[in-house]
């Protein structure tokens, strides 16, 4: 436990456990002022509106709480509950006013401005930079289990932003030495729980960093010294054409070419009754009449098996 | 435009006259979209002796939609042939359609309907009234006159 650190004036930092129970408390509070607030709006702007801004209903109520609570200053209901209050990094004196402004307008924009971030990134994947919004989830996934392994063993600070401006919990309160046992022996139980965690996000982690050095490994040469693309991206699943007689051997002579495009089939795929014609030309086919073009069989397309090797 | 015409274009360029027994060719070979046919009356039927053209258009989303075929208007008296316009009624070409056909069975498919009418789903309801009323003499009658009457011989 961190009490050791705490000098003569300053109070013991609150333990992962009690830090945990207020913030439990306080979404029960928040999620009774969401249902107040949503009631309400649906009696000045009406049934609709609420149903269409659920989230942006929920976020503007926990901001206002926040506003009135750690703006000003005053203790959350949850905080109260198990009497803990800010201090800052030092545990010697109060945050900043600034920085708890900070810490609730993060809070209050930052999931924004994830999302529009995601988006963005995601609209490059459609321009051809594969995986790149899986990566990033992935980092930022990664990343806030870090956050949380961090919080279980140190029980420092709960919420990311908390930590980036520096808001820290302390017992607001002397604490007794049976209480301060009670208080060690719970740490240990939530350091148990985030070496769990820590396993939990490397396992995670290691394919998660395995593949983003596969894309850089595969982007470097499809560049030429101009920066054009000299070859397309490879896909996941590669062709299969039964163009070259080496592949799928047992097909015979004419059975090589596909019914319907009347070329040697690529990717050949059969329809539950056994006929095989090409992946993309039977699923075409299936989505406008879910039968086999040859002998009518049902074939609904999630029934086209593709044939492998 | 689909490929799929193209291919079946050179197949039957590549087949030859004898195996094309309707003349199956494209208007312009430039543009694959619009096809031409000659049927010859079959024999035994009052259409013997006479040869009809026959135009096949070949829609965007061929083969996934059946090619659309149509006489000249005014030039068959055919229980499933609307005269005034030419249309052709075959299930083949509508709802029976699947991919693994292609522009030579659609012809022959009307070449068939030509020898075996179809009553039951008419667009000329006169000569399908006189068939379902077995009165060949009077249907025969009629399909011979507006021949020998057409522009076509």
């Amino acid at each position: 436990m961190e009490c050791s650190m705490t000098g003569t004036h300053a109070l013991p930092f609150a333990d992962a456990a009690s830090i945990v129970q207020s913030r439990q408390k306080d979404e029960q509070i928040e999620d009774i002022l969401i249902k107040k607030f949503t009631n309400v709006l649906q009696a000045l702007k009406g049934q609709l509106f609420t149903n269409m801004h659920p989230t942006g209903i929920a976020r503007a109520t926990k901001f206002i709480y926040l506003l009135i609570t750690t703006l000003r200053g005053v203790s959350t209901l949850g905080e109260e509950y198990v009497d803990i209050l800010y201090v800052n990094r030092s545990g010697r004196g109060l945050p900043k006013r600034y920085s708890r402004l900070l810490f609730i307008l993060s809070t209050f924009l930052g999931p924004y401005a994830l999302a529009k971030l995601t988006k963005r990134l995601r609209k490059g994947d459609d321009e051809g930079n594969m995986n790149l919004t899986s990566v990033f989830d992935g980092m930022i996934d990664f990343l806030l289990q870090f956050h949380l392994m961090t919080f279980y063993v140190k029980g420092s600070y709960y919420n990311v932003f908390k930590r980036i401006f520096g808001l820290r919990y302390a017992i607001g309160h002397k604490v007794d030495s049976a209480e301060g046992k009670m208080r060690e022996q719970n740490a240990h139980t939530y350091k148990i729980l985030g070496y769990v965690v820590l396993i939990q996000s490397v396992s995670k982690g290691i394919p998660i960093i395995k593949e983003l050095l596969k894309t850089r490994h595969k982007s470097e040469p499809q560049i030429n010294e101009n920066g054009v693309l000299t070859e397309k991206p490879q896909t996941t699943i590669s062709k299969i054409s039964l163009r070259d007689p080496e592949v799928m051997p047992f097909i015979s002579g004419p059975s090589r070419d596909c019914t319907l495009c009347l070329l040697p089939m690529t990717n050949p795929s059969c329809a539950p009754c056994g006929h095989t014609y090409c992946w993309d030309c039977l699923f075409k086919w299936c989505n406008e009449r879910p039968e086999c073009p040859l002998c009518r069989q049902t074939c609904a397309p999630q029934q086209i098996l593709m044939l492998r090797q | 435009m689909s490929q799929r015409v193209l291919r079946e274009y050179r197949r039957l360029v590549a087949a030859g006259g004898a195996a094309n027994e309707s003349n199956l060719h494209p208007t312009d070979p430039a543009d694959l979209t619009h096809w031409e046919a000659t049927l010859e009356g079959p024999q035994g039927t009052p259409y013997e002796g006479h040869s009809f053209p026959l135009r096949v258009t070949v829609p965007d989303k061929y083969p996934t939609l059946p090619p659309s075929v149509c006489f000249p208007k005014r030039t068959m008296p055919h229980p499933n042939v609307k005269w005034d316009t030419g249309e052709v009624c075959l299930d083949t070409l509508a709802g029976g359609w699947t991919p693994v056909m292609d522009l030579q069975y659609a012809v022959m498919a009307v070449r068939r309907l030509l020898a075996e009418p179809n009553p039951e789903s008419p667009l000329n309801l006169e000569l399908a009234a006189l068939s379902r009323l077995g009165d060949h003499k009077a249907y025969d009658g009629i399909i011979k006159y507006r021949l020998a009457h057409s522009s076509i011989k």
